[in-house]
């Protein structure tokens, strides 16, 4: 059974920290990625009471985004707050999830992650680059559940 | 008369090269020129795709090959005229160019889309390893998600939205189980369905009263439940 722990190795936790730390400092948006074992039936549900939890929905023009693996039930969700959901195309998570799921199904679980992860931040350096709004960087990018 | 006769044959001389020069021109006219391969998988000759688009669609492209081994091309020109050839149109264009791109390329699953803004039409063609059924599902994805953008004018969107089904129905399109299974499983589910709706009905006719209150009283309660946390910004989810 897979553990939250040590799904991802200590090289794949470092490279997607630093693919998100790289993002953020092009964007006045936060990215974080959460790690849990079961989504539940409804996973963008789940992923939204994280997104509360986690304090994302406290940003000023809520453009923080979750990805959410969960390791049990083999699950992924990518969400964005209001802010940088009005902005991107209908259709862009569906998109992220298609870049993210098709490297999962190959293990390639670090490089789907960077691949969704450059996605959205090509999204939030667009819309809302770094300085037009002070928002705080998260100390934790990658939490797990409890 | 020897002068004239010199005359003659210089200017017989001119017209013969005259005549020479405009058959080489219609030849070359006659010859289609196709555009060169360049890196990656979207190919935006007429310059209608927007960045973003462009850039998402080749990120896509690379895992669909990678995952799926089936090689996509997206191709935009202004005019397939602007390349040549004698009453050139998209059909004979498309073939063309699959054939003088193929030959670079690993044989295998192929698909070629090509826009042409002044032409207005697309044409989407596949290799040899895809079976006739596939020309309906392209067809309907290209009538479904690509033209409603392209009749707004909207070309890079069109050709986005026609990208992303394309991948979607054809990663999940593989044996002949995973394309009925569905069906199957859906059909199994339905039957399951009806026979707990008519054991709990019946179970409920035999409580009588008491199980009918009930009843309408859970249902608000549950979705109390569901709403406790509000619905905010856009995501996706899926499994793998």
């Amino acid at each position: 059974m897979a553990d939250v722990k040590t799904f991802f190795s200590t090289e794949d936790i470092a490279d997607i920290t630093s693919a998100i730390a790289g993002a953020m400092s092009r964007t006045s948006g936060e990215i974080r990625l959460r790690i849990g074992k079961k989504a539940g039936k409804n996973p963008l549900l789940s992923a939204r009471t994280a997104f509360l939890a986690l304090g994302m929905r406290g940003a000023a023009m809520k453009n923080g985004v979750l990805f959410y693996v969960w390791v049990e039930d083999k699950k992924f969700a990518v969400l964005g707050d209001d802010g940088i959901d009005k902005k991107v195309p209908e259709g862009f998570w569906e998109s992220v999830k298609d870049v993210v799921l098709v490297k999962f199904r190959q293990k390639d679980f670090a490089i789907g992650l960077a691949g969704g992860i450059n996605m959205a931040a090509e999204k939030l350096a667009e819309f809302f680059p770094d300085g037009d709004g002070a928002e705080k960087k998260p100390a934790d990018v990658v939490s797990y559940e409890e | 008369m020897r002068n004239n006769f010199k005359f003659r044959i210089s200017n017989f001389g001119f017209a013969a090269c005259a005549v020479f020069l405009l058959l080489a021109a219609v030849q070359l006219r006659s010859e289609v020129v196709y555009p060169q391969r360049s890196e990656g998988h979207v190919h935006d000759f007429a310059g209608i795709l927007a960045e973003t688009d462009n850039k998402t669609m080749g990120e896509m492209l690379k895992s669909f090959q990678d995952a799926a081994g089936v090689d996509m091309e997206v191709v935009t020109v202004k005019n397939v005229e602007d390349y040549g050839g004698q009453a050139a149109d998209i059909d004979s264009f498309t073939e063309g160019l699959s054939k003088a791109w193929s030959a670079d390329s690993q044989a295998g699953k192929g698909i070629l889309m090509i826009v042409s803004t002044g032409d207005r039409r697309i044409k989407v063609i596949t290799s040899g390893a895809f079976g006739p059924e596939y020309d309906d599902i392209l067809l309907g994805i290209v009538n479904g998600k690509v033209i409603p953008f392209f009749k707004q004018a909207d070309y890079s969107r069109g050709i986005y939205e026609g990208v992303r089904e394309i991948i979607k129905q054809l990663s999940q399109k593989k044996t002949f189980l995973e394309l009925y299974g569905g069906y199957a499983a859906g059909a199994a589910a339905v039957l399951i369905l009806l026979c707990v709706i008519i054991l709990s009905r019946r179970t409920g006719q035999a409580k009588a009263p008491v199980g009918d209150a009930d009843s309408r009283q859970k249902k608000p309660v549950k979705e109390k439940q569901d709403a406790v946390v509000e619905k905010f910004g856009g995501g996706a989810s899926g499994g793998w």
